[in-house]
């Protein structure tokens, strides 16, 4: 019986009740969490970059579930990532955890942009894009704090690295 | 009539002044490097180059051609036919005209590769000398001895004759290089730099990319070098045929089909790709393997034990399918670039600077040594890129981990590993990037006798085919990406074009090779060998090892980058005439002969 392929949202929806928040919360080691603190003095790439870490266990619990939030429609290929808000800065974003790809937008900190915000405000949102398009849902901690986003991406080229 | 000269080959000249851009460099007239470049000496099977630079006359480079002659000595001749003409692209850099891109000239009619049309499109501005590159390659079976015959040039209607008289050693270069200049680049980078596969969707099953990738792998080759093409991007994901297609999870995991992967790579394994070249038929002696964190394990089970089973059984059908397709001369490196700057992994697996990241070694090694410990068949080994934590790690992992590139700098601070990985069996390169347009061309020399000098095994250039979406008129990091350029948009070939640098490379590895057999014979041909490079460079004793910075008692992860400016770095003096290479060749010359 030929079924019909799962909405993108509804995708992301079911991901989320896998994700665990509070691992999103505390990804980076304390030390870490403001780690563009640290080099707050170099305009180097490389030398922000080099700071990050991870708790390992935390990020491989959301690196699994979204690798297999990926794969709750066997018709459908998007790609996942988590994206949290700087705690030093929240105006600004960073992508933190990626699934089997990275978001066209990259690695580095930037811009919160409308979409996204909505979502970090509460609101499940969708993205249209060209030919694909981007669905992005708020994560939520123990507390029911938001902490993240989840962005589930189709047909849109992920970032080459 | 214009006036052409024949000059050496570690020095470029401005095309609107004729001067040379080396300020260094001892001469600096062309009238008077013509007089210097009479006799060139060279071992057998080995390529000796030199630069006819003319001045242009009211007729530009309309019409100029050149013309050689064969060499002939009393044991018989060189043919005309080895001598191959490569005109000279000028890029724009920091406001001056520097030659870097070497384009095959087709003198025959008015094509793309004429000298005219090249220049048309080079479009230097005020242009009033143009340069060709000219390669000769002495064969293996040349007699030793002296050789002469002439180089015509002829513009506007006359004809000017450059005798050439050539000193044949009796030594010959090997065709195997003992030391490794690695030409380090990610796929597909080729296809997503060079237009024709870009627009081609099918490329790689018609079989063009790999027809174009082949080029690439000979041209480096032939210039001593081996193209080193990690095959995954840092998510673990692959283009086609960069690994064999898989069928099954779990214990039911296996190669589906090895055809298009071994139409692939085989060529490369077996030598047959490198067929017609002066070196010939040698496989590459190293190449990475697609194992990665998220191939052919699931990363969804990574630390289960189905995890497991997929890596180890995979890699063992890979030792398997090699060695029984007899690929048994090339090393195949498990390597892990990961990095955790892109938020894909939670490790580093590449260039670890905190410390828990080194049980990706353990985890990693676990999990491949029933194949890394096997003493038959194909050799595949472990290979980290060390920087931060290399001092750290050369004891620990020497038994575990078999090749060892390492950062230049870092590496100078710990003289002592060199023995230690030694001992283990281990090879060791350093790694960093190729020199900058504008930088002396004895930089690029310098790399492959500093491996001779410090006894280690190669050097590696971490990438080589960015050359940047307007690389004709300046290329990305100013060239130091990029040792080719692509050859399909402006001169319709199918492939890379080489630049000066590489030729240098060349020269340098001619010389590196020369002096690694040498070593081998000679009791204390190390400590020769390092006087007389220290000789030619005005290194002062123990420049190879400047000594450790005084923040190694901290851990990796409390440095800073900016500590690395002023910690103890083996460098050349930038002040040195590139002529020192010269020198240096001659003395090499004189021992050897």
């Amino acid at each position: 019986m030929k079924t019909k392929p799962y909405d993108l949202m509804e995708i992301a929806r079911l991901g989320v009740l896998f994700l665990p928040g509070d691992f999103l919360e505390d990804i980076m080691p304390p030390e870490r969490k403001e780690y563009p603190l640290l080099v707050a003095d170099s305009d180097s790439e490389f030398a922000l970059t080099d700071e990050i870490d991870f708790v390992e266990d935390h990020y491989n619990a959301l690196k699994r579930v979204l690798l297999l939030t990926e794969r709750i429609d066997s018709t459908r290929s998007p790609y996942a990532a988590l994206w949290i808000r700087r705690p030093e800065n929240p105006a600004l974003c960073e992508v933190m955890v990626a699934g089997s790809a990275l978001p066209s937008e990259g690695v580095l900190i930037q811009k919160l942009w409308p979409e996204l915000a909505r979502a970090f405000g509460g609101m499940p949102t969708r993205r249209n894009r060209d030919r694909g398009q981007t669905v992005y849902y708020p994560v939520r901690n123990s507390d029911e704090e938001i902490v993240g986003v989840l962005e589930l991406t189709e047909n849109i080229e992920p970032m080459f690295i | 009539m214009s006036s052409s000269y024949l000059i050496h080959d570690m020095i470029r000249v401005c095309p609107q002044t004729g001067k040379v851009l080396e300020d260094q460099a001892r001469v600096r007239t062309l009238p008077e490097l013509g007089g210097l470049t009479a006799e060139l000496t060279t071992p057998r099977n080995a390529y000796v180059s030199f630069q006819i630079v003319v001045k242009l006359g009211d007729a530009g480079v309309q019409g100029i051609r050149f013309e050689a002659e064969a060499l002939k000595g009393e044991q018989g001749e060189i043919g005309a036919g080895e001598f191959e003409f490569y005109a000279q692209w000028y890029h724009g850099i920091k406001d001056r005209y520097y030659p870097d891109a070497l384009v095959p000239l087709d003198q025959e009619g008015g094509g793309p590769r004429s000298l005219s049309q090249i220049a048309a499109r080079n479009g230097v501005a005020n242009q009033a000398y143009a340069a060709v590159w000219v390669d000769l390659f002495v064969p293996s079976d040349a007699q030793a001895g002296g050789y002469r015959g002439a180089l015509r040039v002829t513009a506007g209607g006359e004809t000017e004759s450059h005798e050439i008289r050539l000193r044949v050693l009796r030594t010959a270069v090997p065709d195997e290089s003992r030391i490794i200049l690695d030409l380090n680049s990610y796929a597909d980078n080729i296809s997503r730099r060079t237009d024709a596969l870009r627009d081609n969707p099918t490329r790689y099953e018609d079989g063009t990319y790999f027809k174009t990738e082949q080029q690439f792998y000979r041209m480096a080759h032939e210039h001593r070098c081996l193209l080193h093409y990690l095959p995954y991007q840092h998510s673990g994901k692959m283009p086609p045929t960069f690994a064999p297609e898989l069928e099954g999870k779990g214990k039911q995991m296996r190669v589906k089909d090895w055809s298009a992967f071994d139409e692939h790579f085989g060529p490369y394994l077996d030598g047959s790709a490198f067929a017609g070249t002066k070196r010939g038929e040698i496989p590459i002696p190293y190449m990475y393997l697609p194992f990665n964190f998220s191939w052919p394990a699931d990363y969804a089970k990574f630390g289960m034990k189905g995890y497991r089973t997929e890596f180890a059984a995979i890699m063992e059908e890979f030792h398997r399918h090699f060695t029984e397709k007899g690929w048994l001369n090339t090393k195949f490196e498990l390597f892990l670039n990961h990095k955790k700057r892109y938020k894909l992994f939670p490790y580093d697996g590449d260039e670890t600077r905190f410390v828990w990241d080194e049980k990706i070694n353990d985890i990693f090694y676990d999990l491949s040594k029933d194949v890394l410990e096997k003493e038959d068949g194909a050799q595949f080994i472990f290979r980290t890129d060390a920087s931060w934590s290399y001092g750290l790690h050369f004891d620990k992992y020497a038994n575990m981990i078999k090749l060892w590139v390492v950062n230049q700098q870092m590496f100078s601070w710990f003289p002592e590993s060199v023995e230690v990985l030694r001992e283990a069996g281990c090879d060791i390169w350093t790694y960093g990037s190729a020199e900058r347009i504008s930088t002396s061309l004895l930089a690029t020399v310098f790399s492959p006798l500093a491996a001779v000098a410090r006894g280690i095994d190669g050097f590696t250039y971490w990438e080589s085919t960015k050359w940047g979406d307007r690389w004709y008129e300046t290329p990305d990091s100013e060239g130091s990406t990029a040792v080719f350029y692509p050859g399909d948009r402006l001169f319709g070939l199918q492939g890379p074009i080489p630049s000066i640098r590489l030729k240098t490379i060349r020269s340098a590895m001619q010389v590196a090779d020369c002096m690694a057999e040498w070593i081998d014979e000679q009791p204390d041909g190390r400590t020769r060998m390092g006087e007389a490079i220290a000789a030619a460079f005005a290194l002062k004793p123990g420049a190879w090892w400047p000594g450790k910075p005084d923040f190694l008692d901290k851990p990796p992860y409390e440095w800073e980058n900016k500590m690395f400016s002023e910690a103890p770095r083996a460098s050349l003096d930038n002040s040195l005439a590139p002529e020192a290479f010269n020198d240096l060749r001659q003395t090499l010359w004189e021992i050897l002969s």
